[in-house]
C-alpha cells in the first residue's frame, strides 16, 4: 500500500515507517499492524488512540523488540531510531537500548513489578544494568533520589511491590522508566489500572518529568481527555492502521475521519443536554478477518461503494494533518450541513 | 442515501451471524473429538477394557492351566508372551488379570469419589465447626503415608476383590473431599444458594440440586484422571502380596511372582509391565482430554 | 511469623496424638492372632492363653490405649518387638538412614534432572523440546516405580554386572539403583511442574516489564523468571519427600534394604503391633514436621506468603485488642 509521507521535516527521533505485525497461531493469523507510518521529533510528545484491539500495544511492543517469540512476526517496515533501523539490529545491541534510550512503562503495577523482589532491587538494578561501572552504593543512591522525584519515601525503599498502593506502584514503574534518562519513554496507557482521582496525579508527574528532561513521548490511550492535557499530536489507529494524524488542535478541532469523528461525538457533553450517548455502530472488526478496502466502512455513516475495495489515499488536510479516507471533501460538506441543520 | 443505509443494515447483519450458537455439550464433543491424543487414549483403554472382558474368548489357555513340561518358555508363537515357571501361559493371565486390575481401579474410584463428594459436600456446605472438625481428621489421616494406611487397612479387612477396593479407597477419599469442599466454599455463597436457603430448602436438597451440580466438575476430573494412579497402587499392593495374591493373575500379582525368577529369566515382567503401563498411560492421556474439553477458558 | 511457624509446631503434637489412637484403633480392629504366629502352629491353646496374657492383649481397649500412650508420650518408649524382642526405638534408629537417605537422594536426583527438563520445556513452548519433555514424563509417570527398580536390576545389575541388586554392603554403590528408580517416577511430575509454573511466569508482565528494561533474554529466565517459577517446585519436592517415606516399603523389598519400609510390612504381616505402631509414629511425624518446614521455607521465598503468616499469627493479638 502506497503512503506518501507529508511530515515535517525536522530531527526525526523516531520513525516508524511501512510497519506491519502478524501474530500467527496453529489456528488463523492475525494482522495486528498494516504498514503503519509515523514519526517523532525529540522532546516531543504523541498520543496513539484507539479502541482495545487496534493494534497499539503491539506497535509500542514492536519498537522495542519485545513481542512474543512465538507468534508474532514483523513482515515489513521499518522502525528508525536516530537512524538505526531497530527492526534488524542484533539483540545485542537491542539490549542496550532497551531501558536506556528507549523504555516503556506499562498499564498494570501490580502485575508489571516483581512481587518477589524489593523496589529498591528492581530500580538500582536497572541502573546498574546500564552502567556497568557503578557500584551498588551509587546506584542506590541514585535510587533514592529517583523514587524520590516520583514521590516515593526512602525509608520505603526496602518494601515489595505488594506493600504499596496502586498510585505508588505505578509511580515505581515511572521511577524504572525514567532511571537511566531515555531519549523515548513509551507509555501504554499509564492510568488506566487506576482509581479515577490518582489518575490525573501520576500523569501530571509523569509529564513533569519528561519535560524536566526532554523525554519524547508515545503515550497509548483511548482516552481523549488524557490526550488533550498531555500530548502535542495524535495518531488515531483502527485495524492496525494510522487512520488519522496531526497536531493536538488540528485533530481535536477539526477531525476528518468519520472514526475520530464518531470518537469524540461518543464523548458525553455536560453542556450538550441529550438523553442517549452517541456511541459508533458496530464493532471492531477480528483482526484476522479486516474487511477490504477501507477497514472502517462497515461501521461509517458516510460510506458508498467507493469505500469498499481499493488501497485508501492519504489526504494532506494542510498543515501536519492528514488522513486516510476516500471521501474527506464529501464528508466534509455533509457534517457542514448536518450542523447547520442542528443549529436553532 | 439509500445505498448507504442498505450498506450499514447488510453489515449489521452479517456482524449478528458471525457469533455462532453453540451449546455446551455441543462444544464439548467438539473439542474431545478431536484431541487426537485424547481419542487414541480413550480407544486403547477401550481395548484393553474389551481384552479383559472377552478374555475367556480371547485368550489361547485357561490363566490357572499348569503345564510343568513347558515352563520358562521364552515368547513364541505358542506363547506370545512365554509361559511362567509352572508353564501357565502369561498371555492369558495377562488378559484375564485386567479383569481385576481393571476392577479395582475402577470400583475403588468410584467407592472413593461417592466418599469424597459425601464427606466433602458436608464440609463445604455446612462450614464452620463441622467443616474445621473434617478438615483435622483429614489433616490427621493424610499423616499417615498413603500405602501403609491402605495395607493397615487392607490387613484388617482381609483379602478379596471388595475389601481390596475399599481399602484403596480409604487413602483416596480425602484429597477429593478437599478438592470438592474449597469449590463448594466458592459455590455456596452464590445467590442461588441464598435463595434456596431463603425459601426453606431443606439442606439435603440445596447441595443435591444447587451445590453438587455446579461444583462436581473438578472432582470428576479429578476422578477420571486419578484412575490411572489407583490402578499403579492397586498393582503396587499386589506386589507386597496384600490383597489381590497368587496364583490370581492380577498384574500386580503377576510381578510379585516374576520377582523370585526375574533375575534369570527377565521377560517374565514384560507383559504385565506392559499392561500395566499402557492402561495408565491411555487412561492419562483421556483424562487430560477430558479436562481441557470441559475447561472454560480456552478456546473452542 | 515467628507466632506462627511456633503454633504450627506446636499443633503437631495433637496431630500425633490422634494418628496414634486412629492407627491403634485400626490394628485393635486387626484380625489375627498374634500369638499364635509367633509360637506357631503347634502351641496348645493354654500356650497360647498364656502368651496372651503375656502380651497385654487380653486387656479391655482403652487399657491398652491408654498404657501405650502413657508409655509413648510420658517415657518416650516404643515397647519391644513382639517377635523379635528388640528394642523398637533401636530399630528405629539404625534403620531410619537408610529410608531418609533414599528419599532424600532421589527427591534431589528427581529435581536435578526435572527442573532443567521443566525449564527446557517452557522456554521452547509448543516446539520440539516441548513435546519431547512432555511425551517423556507421561510415559514416565505411568510405570509404577517397582516396574522401574525391576527394568532397572535387569540392565544394569544382572546384564552389565555393574551396580548390586540387593542389600546394602556395596556403600554408596547399593544406593544409586533405588534412588534412580524413585526419582524417574518424581522427575516426570517435577518436570512438569515446573514446564507448567514457569510458563505461567513467562507470560506474566512483569519479565516483560524486565525484558523492556534492557535485561538479556538469558538474564531475563534465570534472574528474574527462574526464581519466581521454583517457589512452587520447593513445596512439590517437599510433599514428594514426605510421600516417598511411605513409597519406600515396595522399594526396600525389591532391593532388601533394612530401612523402615522393609521392616514395616514385615510387622504388618507378622502382626509385631509394636512394631507397626513405632513405625506408623515414627513416619507421621516425619511427615508432619516435613509439612511445617515446607510453609516455612514457602514463606521465606515469597513475601506475600510471610506477610500473610505473619497476619494469622498476629490473628489472636489483634482480637484482644477489640
Amino acid at each position: 500500500m502506497e503512503q506518501t509521507c507529508v511530515y515535517q521535516k525536522g530531527e526525526d527521533l523516531l520513525k516508524v515507517e511501512d510497519l506491519s505485525i502478524e501474530y500467527t497461531s496453529s489456528k488463523k493469523i492475525v494482522h495486528a499492524t498494516n504498514h503503519v507510518l509515523f514519526a517523532l521529533r525529540r522532546g516531543e510528545s504523541m498520543a496513539l488512540v484507539g479502541e482495545s484491539g487496534c493494534g497499539k500495544s503491539t506497535i509500542a511492543k514492536a519498537i522495542l523488540r519485545i513481542l512474543p517469540d512465538y507468534g508474532a512476526r514483523i513482515t515489513g517496515g521499518k522502525i528508525l531510531f536516530d537512524g538505526e533501523d531497530l527492526v534488524t539490529i542484533p539483540e545485542k545491541e537491542m539490549d542496550k537500548i532497551r531501558g536506556k534510550r528507549i523504555s516503556m512503562v506499562f498499564q498494570d503495577p501490580m502485575t508489571a513489578l516483581n512481587p518477589v523482589k524489593k523496589i529498591v532491587t528492581q530500580v538500582s538494578g536497572v541502573i546498574r544494568l546500564h552502567h556497568p561501572g557503578m557500584s551498588r552504593k551509587e546506584s542506590v543512591q541514585e535510587t533514592i533520589r529517583m523514587l524520590g522525584s516520583v514521590g516515593i519515601n526512602p525509608n520505603r525503599i526496602n518494601d515489595y511491590p505488594y506493600q504499596f498502593s496502586g498510585g505508588m506502584q505505578q509511580r515505581v514503574v515511572i521511577a524504572i522508566g525514567l532511571a537511566c534518562n531515555p531519549e523515548l519513554l513509551l507509555a501504554d496507557e499509564p492510568t488506566t489500572a487506576l482509581d479515577v482521582t490518582i489518575q490525573s496525579q501520576v500523569l501530571d508527574m509523569m509529564m513533569d518529568l519528561i519535560h524536566e528532561r526532554n523525554t519524547a513521548m508515545l503515550l497509548i490511550t483511548h482516552n481523549f481527555g488524557i490526550v488533550a492535557e498531555t500530548c502535542d499530536y495524535v495518531g488515531v489507529v483502527y485495524g492496525g492502521e494510522i487512520v488519522e494524524y496531526g497536531t493536538k488542535r488540528e485533530v481535536l478541532k477539526s477531525p476528518a475521519h468519520p472514526y475520530t469523528m464518531g470518537l469524540l461525538d461518543a464523548i458525553p457533553d455536560v453542556a450538550k443536554d441529550s438523553d442517549r450517548l452517541q456511541p459508533i455502530p458496530g464493532i471492531m472488526p477480528e483482526p484476522s478477518n479486516l474487511p477490504a478496502g477501507c477497514k472502517f466502512h462497515t461501521r461509517c455513516k458516510y460510506a458508498t461503494e467507493v469505500c469498499m475495495s481499493g488501497d485508501v489515499p492519504v489526504v494532506g488536510l494542510g498543515g501536519q494533518h492528514i488522513c486516510q479516507c476516500h471521501r474527506i471533501k464529501e464528508i466534509q460538506a455533509e457534517r457542514k450541513r448536518e450542523e447547520e441543520v442542528e443549529k436553532p | 442515501m439509500n445505498n448507504k443505509q442498505s450498506i450499514i443494515a447488510e453489515n449489521a447483519d452479517s456482524d449478528a451471524d458471525t457469533t455462532q450458537k453453540m451449546t455446551s455439550a455441543k462444544v464439548f464433543w467438539n473439542r474431545i473429538l478431536h484431541n487426537r491424543l485424547a481419542m487414541f487414549g480413550g480407544i486403547v483403554f477401550l481395548l484393553i477394557v474389551l481384552l479383559s472382558v472377552f478374555a475367556n474368548f480371547i485368550a489361547p489357555y485357561e490363566y490357572m492351566a499348569i503345564d510343568p513340561a513347558n515352563k520358562f518358555m521364552m515368547p513364541c508363537a505358542e506363547h506370545l508372551f512365554g509361559t511362567d515357571q509352572y508353564g501357565r501361559d502369561i498371555f492369558s493371565r495377562v488378559i484375564y488379570g485386567g479383569r481385576w486390575s481393571l476392577t479395582l481401579g475402577l470400583v475403588t474410584t468410584i467407592i472413593s469419589t461417592i466418599g469424597a463428594i459425601i464427606v466433602g459436600s458436608i464440609a463445604g456446605y455446612f462450614g464452620g465447626t463441622v467443616d474445621a472438625v473434617i478438615m483435622r481428621i483429614i489433616d490427621v489421616i493424610q499423616c499417615v503415608p498413603g500405602i501403609l494406611l491402605t495395607i493397615i487397612i487392607a490387613t484388617m479387612l482381609g483379602s478379596g476383590l471388595l475389601n481390596t477396593c475399599l481399602a484403596l479407597s480409604f487413602g483416596a477419599i480425602w484429597g477429593g473431599a478437599r478438592l470438592l469442599r474449597g469449590q463448594i466454599l466458592t459455590v455456596r455463597n452464590q445467590e442461588y444458594v441464598e435463595a434456596a436457603r431463603a425459601t426453606n430448602v431443606k439442606p439435603f436438597r440445596i447441595i443435591i440440586r444447587y451445590v453438587l451440580p455446579n461444583s462436581i466438575q473438578p472432582l470428576i476430573i479429578n476422578a477420571c484422571m486419578s484412575i490411572g494412579g489407583t490402578i499403579m497402587s492397586a498393582s503396587g499392593l499386589s506386589f507386597l502380596g496384600i490383597g489381590i495374591q497368587p496364583p490370581l493373575p492380577e498384574w500386580g500379582a503377576m510381578l510379585n511372582d516374576s520377582l523370585s525368577s526375574f533375575r534369570h529369566y527377565p521377560y517374565l515382567m514384560v507383559a504385565p509391565l506392559i499392561f500395566i503401563s499402557l492402561t495408565v498411560l491411555s487412561i492419562s492421556l483421556f483424562g487430560d482430554g477430558l479436562r481441557d474439553a470441559l475447561d472454560p477458558r480456552m478456546n473452542a | 511469623m515467628v507466632r506462627y511457624v511456633i503454633r504450627r509446631l506446636l499443633l503437631v503434637i495433637p496431630t500425633v496424638l490422634i494418628v496414634v489412637v486412629f492407627v491403634f484403633t485400626l490394628l485393635y480392629l486387626t484380625p489375627g492372632d498374634p500369638a499364635k504366629q509367633i509360637l506357631g502352629d503347634t502351641a496348645t491353646e493354654a500356650e497360647l492363653a498364656g502368651y496372651r496374657e503375656y502380651l497385654g492383649i487380653n486387656r479391655p481397649y482403652l487399657v491398652q490405649l491408654g498404657d501405650y500412650l502413657y508409655k509413648f508420650f510420658i517415657k518416650f518408649d516404643l515397647g519391644e518387638s513382639w517377635i523379635y524382642k528388640t528394642n523398637i526405638s533401636d530399630e528405629l534408629a539404625n534403620r531410619l538412614p537408610y529410608t531418609i537417605g533414599i528419599c532424600i537422594y532421589s527427591v534431589a536426583i528427581g529435581g536435578i534432572i526435572g527442573i532443567p527438563l521443566g525449564v527446557w520445556a517452557a522456554v521452547n513452548q509448543d516446539r520440539g523440546p516441548d513435546k519431547f519433555v512432555l511425551v517423556l514424563s507421561s510415559i514416565m509417570q505411568c510405570v509404577p516405580s517397582f516396574c522401574i527398580a525391576m527394568v532397572l536390576i535387569v540392565v544394569f545389575s544382572l546384564k552389565l554386572n555393574w551396580l548390586p541388586a540387593y542389600g546394602v554392603k556395596a556403600g554408596i554403590r547399593s544406593f544409586i539403583l533405588p534412588c534412580i528408580a524413585v526419582a524417574a517416577g518424581s522427575f516426570a511430575g517435577m518436570a512438569r511442574q515446573m514446564r507448567s509454573s514457569m510458563l505461567e511466569v513467562l507470560r506474566s508482565d512483569y519479565v516483560t516489564a524486565a525484558r523492556a528494561q534492557g535485561y538479556s533474554k538469558w538474564s531475563v529466565y534465570f534472574k528474574h523468571a527462574l526464581p519466581n517459577a521454583m517457589i512452587p517446585i520447593v513445596t512439590m519436592m517437599g510433599t514428594q519427600l514426605a510421600a516417598g517415606l511411605g513409597g519406600t516399603m515396595i522399594l526396600e523389598t525389591i532391593f532388601s534394604i533394612p530401612g523402615v519400609g522393609l521392616y514395616v510390612s514385615g510387622s504388618i504381616t507378622k502382626r509385631d503391633f509394636p512394631a507397626v505402631m513405632g513405625c506408623v509414629l515414627f513416619l507421621s511425624v516425619t511427615f508432619c514436621l516435613a509439612m511445617v518446614l515446607i510453609d516455612i521455607l514457602y514463606a521465606a521465598l515469597d513475601p506475600r506468603i510471610k506477610a500473610q503468616y505473619a497476619i494469622k499469627g498476629k490473628r489472636k493479638r489483634r482480637h484482644s485488642a477489640v
